[in-house]
C-alpha cells in the first residue's frame, strides 16, 4: 500500500545512496581515519529488572543489548516494552540517587533572557534557573509520564474555595539565589503578586492571566488569586514553564531580565554563548527535596549545554557522551544510534497534542469554503500509509486534543476522530461530485504551502498528501517550499496563505482550552484558520468556565466532534517521542508534554542523578 | 602606489554605500517578519501587543527613515542592537570573528602545506607518478564536497574509532589543547578542499614558467634546479596562486557556514546565516558592511602583493 505513494520510494532512494556514498567513503577516508585514533566505546551492562507488585514479575528490558530491536516490533509492542512505567526498575534505583557530575545535553542560549519580553515563549526550556506556583511530575519514578500529575513547586498546596478565587500556599523556607541583585534574601508571597502583575502587561503571558482580576498577599507565603470570570483552564496552565518567578529588584534594575536568569530555581546561571550552549552551576541553598527519595534538590553538580545546528553532529556528540541524553527525530535515527550503542536506555512517550502536522485550508475561499470539499479531501488521505511510510510505524491518528485530560494515554483512534479521518475513495469521490467536481479535479490548481524542509517528517507528510490528492481526486496540486522558517511563520501566523499549508502548531499548553478556544474561536488572535463558527464560539466559551470535570469534558467532545465534523482543519497522523540516555543517566525522562531535560521539562534538571 | 591605495579606498567607500543600500532594501523583500520570528511558538498575540512589540523593534517605521536613522548611527561607528538577540550587532560580530578568523588560518595554513610543494613538485615531475597522484588527489580535493567529507569523517570517526572531536566551542585562550581538537578535524577538510585548487594553479603556473626563456638561461649559466625554481619560478608564478589565495580566504571568512554549522562553531557565518534566517536587519546589515569591508581590503592587499612579488609591476 505505502509502495505507491511518491515520497516513500524517494526515501528509500535516499537510503540506498546514503550507503553507497558511506560504502565509497570507506576507502578514501580510511588512512585518515585510522591516524585519529580513539577511544574504544564503554559498553555497561544493563541488568534486566523485573517489575514490581503485580501477580506476575515480568522481565522489563529498555536497552537493545539484553534484548534485541529489530525494527520489525509493532508500536503496541513497543510503547509497552519503553513504556515510562518500566522506568523505575532501571539498576541504578536499587541503590538510589547518587550526588555529583556534569549533566551535558543539548541546548543553546535563547535569544532574549527577558521573561516578559516577546521571546519568553522560548524561555520555557530555561526553567531549571526558577521555579513557579506548581508543576507536572516528572522523573523515573513517576506513576505514568504518559498522563498529566500536577505538583507542588514554590506551592506546598492549594485550593479552590469558589470559582472566582485559587489560594496557594508557599514553601516557608524559599530564598533567591545568592548572586546579586537578589543575594539570597528571603522569598515572599509578594515576589508573586509582582511577577504576575508584570505578566499582566507581557505580551506572552498576558492571555493567561487575561481573568485575574487581583492578585492577594494575606500573609508572606499565601498568595490568592480574585478572578473577573470563572477560569476553568487557570490552575492547569499555571504548570506550563511560561510562568517563572522573576524578582523586583532584577527587573526594575538598569540591565533588566535581560541580564541573565535569576531565580530561586535549582541552578545559577554562569554564562552562556550563541550557538556554543550555556554553562550552570548547582544551587547548594534550594529548597526542594525529592518527593521520591526525600533527599535534597539538585543530584549534579554542573549543567553544560551545546548547541548543534547539524543531526549527524548532534548524534555523533550522543555517541561518543558528549551528550548524555537525545531525543532520535524518528525511527531510522533511533535505529542506528541503537546499532552502535545497544546499552542506552529508551522512553517511548505517547504523543503531545502540541506537536503534529496537520494542514490548515481558507475556509473562507471557494472551493474550501464548502465542506463537502474538505471531508472529500480529508477521506481521501490515507493516513495508515502515511504511518507506515514516513513515521516507520511510530505515530498514531492526530488531532490536536489533549486525549489524557479525558484519561487516555494513548493517541485517538479512528472511530473516536470519526468518519472523515476514514480512508474512504469512493465516500470521496462522491462528496466531491455532489460539490460539483464530478469530472475530478477542484476546477483549478491548488497550492500546498509545505512546511520547511528541516522538518523531514511534515514535509514527506506534504508530499505524501499532495500526491494522494493528485492520484486519488486527479486534483492539480502545486507544491510550494517555503525559503526558510521565517517565510513559512509569515504566511501562517499571518494567515496570508492561498489554498493549504502544513503547519505543526497547536497549542502549546497543558490545559485543553488552548486546543480548543485558541483555535476555533472567531475572536481568538490564535485562530489562524479563520474558523468562524457560532456553534463552537459557544461550546468553547462555556468550556472555559465549566470547572466541573466530565462537564467539560463532554463540551471538549462536542467541540472535537463539530470541528472534525465540518474538516475546519485536516489532521494526519501524531509521532511517539523517542528518548533515548545512556545507562549511567536517571530521571531524564520525557512527559506527554515535556522533552527532558529541556523544552517545558527543562525543569526535570532538577531530579536528573548519575550513577558513573 | 600610495595615491593608487587611497584611489582604491574611496571607490571602496561608495561600493560599501551602495551595498549597505541594496542589502538593506533587498532583505526588507524576503518574505517573513521579525517579530513573528521572535513571538516563535507563541504565534500570534493580542493586536495592541503586536503593534506594541513592532514599535520597540523600530520595524513599524517607514523603509527610507529605517535606512537614515541606520546610516546616521553606522557613520558614528555604532551598528546598532540585534533586533533578536539582547545584543549588539558589534559584539554579536566581535563574538564570531575570532572563530571564523582561526578556521580560516588554520585551514589556510593545511591549504598552503599542501598545495604548494606538491603543486611544484607535480610541475616539476610532469607526467611521472607522482604527478599523477597528484593530480588524482587534487581533482579529488575539487570534487568531493567539503560538507560531505565533514559528514562522513564524522560519522565514521565515531562509528569505527569511537572518536569525535569535542563539538563544544572553547576559546584558545581558555584550553588550547581542546580548541585545538575542535579545529582540527574542520581545518583539515577545509584546508584540502582550499588546497586542491591551488595545487593545480601552482602546478599550472609553474609550467608555464619552466618554459621561459629567462628559467632555460638560469639553467644555462649552471644553477642548481632547486635554485632555479625558488629564485627564478616561484616567484613568478605565485601572482595568479596569490589571486586566487586572496578570493578563498575572503570566502572563507563569510562563507564557511556550513563547516561552521557541522562542527557548531559560533563563527561569523553562522551568525550571517542565522541574521538571514531570523529577519534580523540589523544584523544583517553590520555583518554585510564588515565582511564587505573585509573582502574590499583584501584585494586591495592581493593588488599591493603583486608588486612586491613582481617588481616590473607598478601602480603609477
Amino acid at each position: 500500500m505505502t509502495g505507491r505513494y511518491r515520497v516513500h520510494q524517494t526515501r528509500k532512494a535516499a537510503v540506498t545512496r546514503r550507503w553507497a556514498l558511506g560504502a565509497l567513503a570507506t576507502g578514501a577516508s580510511a588512512a585518515f581515519l585510522a591516524a585519529c585514533g580513539g577511544r574504544k566505546e564503554e559498553r555497561a551492562a544493563q541488568t534486566p529488572g523485573t517489575q514490581a507488585g503485580g501477580a506476575a514479575p515480568q522481565a522489563v528490558y529498555l536497552d537493545a543489548k539484553s534484548k534485541p530491536v529489530t525494527g520489525k516490533e509493532k508500536i503496541e509492542e513497543l510503547r509497552e516494552r519503553f513504556h515510562p512505567r518500566n522506568l523505575k526498575h532501571l539498576p541504578g534505583w536499587k541503590t538510589g540517587p547518587k550526588y555529583g557530575g556534569t549533566l551535558r545535553f543539548p541546548l543553546n542560549v535563547p535569544v532574549s533572557w527577558d521573561l516578559t519580553g516577546p521571546a519568553a515563549s522560548a524561555l520555557a526550556s530555561y526553567a531549571m534557573f526558577h521555579n513557579k506556583l506548581v508543576d507536572f511530575e516528572m522523573g523515573d519514578l513517576s506513576e505514568n509520564l504518559n498522563l498529566v500529575k500536577m505538583t507542588g513547586d514554590l506551592s506546598q498546596s492549594w485550593e479552590q474555595p469558589d470559582k472566582l478565587t485559587f489560594v496557594f500556599k508557599l514553601h516557608p523556607n524559599i530564598k533567591w539565589q545568592n548572586v546579586p541583585p537578589v543575594n539570597g534574601r528571603q522569598f515572599t508571597s509578594e515576589d508573586v503578586k509582582y511577577c504576575v502583575e508584570a505578566y499582566q502587561k507581557a505580551p506572552v503571558q498576558s492571555v493567561i492571566y487575561r481573568d485575574v482580576e487581583r492578585v492577594e498577599t494575606p500573609d508572606a507565603t499565601t498568595v490568592v488569586f480574585k478572578m473577573k470570570q470563572p477560569a476553568a483552564y487557570f490552575l492547569r496552565v499555571l504548570m506550563q514553564p511560561m510562568n517563572l518567578i522573576f524578582s523586583r529588584e532584577q527587573h526594575e534594575s538598569p540591565q533588566g531580565l535581560k541580564s541573565g536568569p535569576i531565580g530561586t530555581g535549582p541552578f545559577i546561571y554562569e554564562g552562556g554563548q550563541d550557538r556554543v550552549g550555556l554553562k550552570a552551576r548547582k544551587n547548594s541553598d534550594y529548597f526542594k527535596k525529592d518527593p521520591f527519595t526525600g533527599k535534597q534538590l539538585p543530584y549534579v553538580d554542573r549543567i553544560e549545554t551545546q548547541f548543534y545546528a547539524d543531526t549527524n553532529a548532534a548524534v555523533a556528540a550522543f555517541r561518543d557522551k558528549q551528550f548524555d541524553v537525545y531525543w532520535p527525530q524518528n525511527r531510522s535515527i533511533w535505529m542506528d544510534i541503537l546499532k552502535s550503542n545497544p546499552e542506552v536506555i529508551t522512553q517511548i512517550t505517547t504523543p503531545p497534542p502540541s506537536a503534529q502536522p496537520y494542514f490548515a485550508w481558507r475556509l473562507d475561499k471557494p472551493p474550501f469554503n464548502d465542506v463537502r470539499v474538505r471531508r472529500a479531501l480529508s477521506m481521501a488521505i490515507d493516513r495508515e500509509a502515511i504511518i507506515a511510510g514516513p513515521f516507520d510505524g511510530m505515530a498514531g491518528y492526530g488531532y490536536a486534543q489533549d486525549q489524557t485530560f479525558f484519561g487516555q494515554e494513548w493517541p485517538w483512534t479512528p472511530d473516536q476522530l470519526g468518519l472523515y479521518v476514514q480512508f474512504n475513495l469512493a465516500e470521496a469521490k462522491k462528496l466531491l461530485a455532489a460539490a460539483g467536481f464530478a469530472s475530478g479535479g477542484l476546477g483549478r490548481k491548488i497550492e500546498i504551502y509545505h512546511i520547511t524542509t528541516t522538518l523531514t517528517i511534515a514535509f514527506d507528510t506534504t508530499q505524501l498528501v499532495a500526491d494522494m490528492w493528485r492520484r486519488n481526486l486527479g486534483i492539480d496540486v502545486v507544491e510550494t517550499i517555503p525559503p526558510d522558517a521565517a517565510a513559512w511563520q509569515q504566511k501562517f501566523f499571518g494567515v496570508q496563505y492561498d489554498d493549504v499549508i502544513m503547519t505543526w502548531y497547536a497549542g502549546p499548553s497543558l490545559d485543553p482550552d488552548a486546543y480548543a478556544y485558541d483555535p476555533l474561536h472567531s475572536k481568538s488572535p490564535k485562530n489562524y484558520f479563520k474558523v468562524n463558527d457560532p456553534e463552537l464560539d459557544r461550546l468553547t466559551e462555556a468550556q472555559r468556565v465549566e470547572f466541573d470535570v466530565p462537564k467539560r469534558q463532554q463540551l471538549l467532545k462536542e467541540i472535537m466532534q463539530r470541528d472534525l465534523d465540518q474538516m475546519y482543519r485536516i489532521w494526519t497522523v501524531t509521532p511517539y517521542k523517542i528518548n533515548v540516555r545512556h545507562p549511567y543517566l536517571y530521571n531524564a525522562v520525557d512527559q506527554i508534554h515535556a522533552w527532558g531535560p529541556r523544552g517545558w521539562g527543562s525543569k526535570v534538571c532538577e531530579y536528573i542523578w548519575m550513577d558513573k | 602606489m600610495t595615491a593608487y591605495i587611497v584611489r582604491r579606498l574611496f571607490a571602496a567607500l561608495f561600493v560599501l554605500l551602495l551595498m549597505s543600500f541594496v542589502v538593506f532594501r533587498l532583505v526588507r523583500w524576503l518574505p517573513g517578519d521579525a517579530l513573528l520570528v521572535k513571538l516563535g511558538e507563541a504565534g500570534r498575540i493580542p493586536p495592541d501587543k503586536m503593534e506594541a512589540a513592532r514599535k520597540e523593534m523600530g520595524i513599524d517605521r517607514p523603509f527610507m527613515v529605517q535606512y537614515a536613522s541606520w546610516l546616521s548611527r553606522a557613520i558614528r561607528g555604532d551598528l546598532g542592537r540585534s533586533l533578536i538577540w539582547d545584543e549588539g550587532v558589534a559584539t554579536r560580530l566581535r563574538k564570531g570573528v575570532p572563530i571564523t578568523l582561526e578556521l580560516a588560518i588554520l585551514s589556510s595554513a593545511v591549504a598552503i602545506t599542501i598545495a604548494l610543494p606538491i603543486g611544484i613538485l607535480s610541475a616539476v615531475k610532469q607526467d611521472t607518478l607522482l604527478d599523477y597522484i597528484a593530480r588524482v588527489v587534487a581533482i579529488t580535493g575539487l570534487a568531493v564536497p567539503s560538507f560531505w567529507l565533514a559528514t562522513v569523517a564524522l560519522l565514521y570517526l565515531t562509528l569505527w574509532f569511537g572518536w569525535t572531536p569535542p563539538l563544544r566551542y572553547t576559546p584558545f585562550f581558555d584550553d588550547p589543547i581542546t580548541n585545538l581538537k575542535t579545529f582540527i578535524l574542520p581545518s583539515l577538510i577545509l584546508g584540502f578542499s582550499l588546497g586542491a585548487s591551488l595545487t593545480r594553479m601552482t602546478r599550472s603556473t609553474v609550467l608555464e614558467v619552466l618554459r621561459n626563456d629567462y628559467v632555460r638561461t638560469a639553467r644555462a649559466k649552471g644553477l642548481q634546479d632547486r635554485i632555479v625554481i625558488a629564485r627564478h619560478v616561484l616567484k613568478n608564478a605565485l601572482i595568479p596562486v596569490v589571486t586566487i589565495f586572496g578570493l578563498q580566504v575572503t570566502n572563507l571568512l563569510g562563507g564557511s557556514v556550513i563547516m561552521e554549522s557541522l562542527f557548531s562553531f559560533p563563527g561569523i557565518g553562522g551568525v550571517t546565516l542565522q541574521a538571514v534566517s531570523q529577519r534580523d536587519y540589523t544584523q544583517i546589515q553590520g555583518n554585510v558592511l564588515f565582511l564587505g569591508t573585509i573582502a574590499l581590503m583584501m584585494n586591495v592587499l592581493v593588488d599591493i602583493s603583486y608588486a612586491w612579488l613582481d617588481p616590473r609591476i607598478r601602480y603609477a
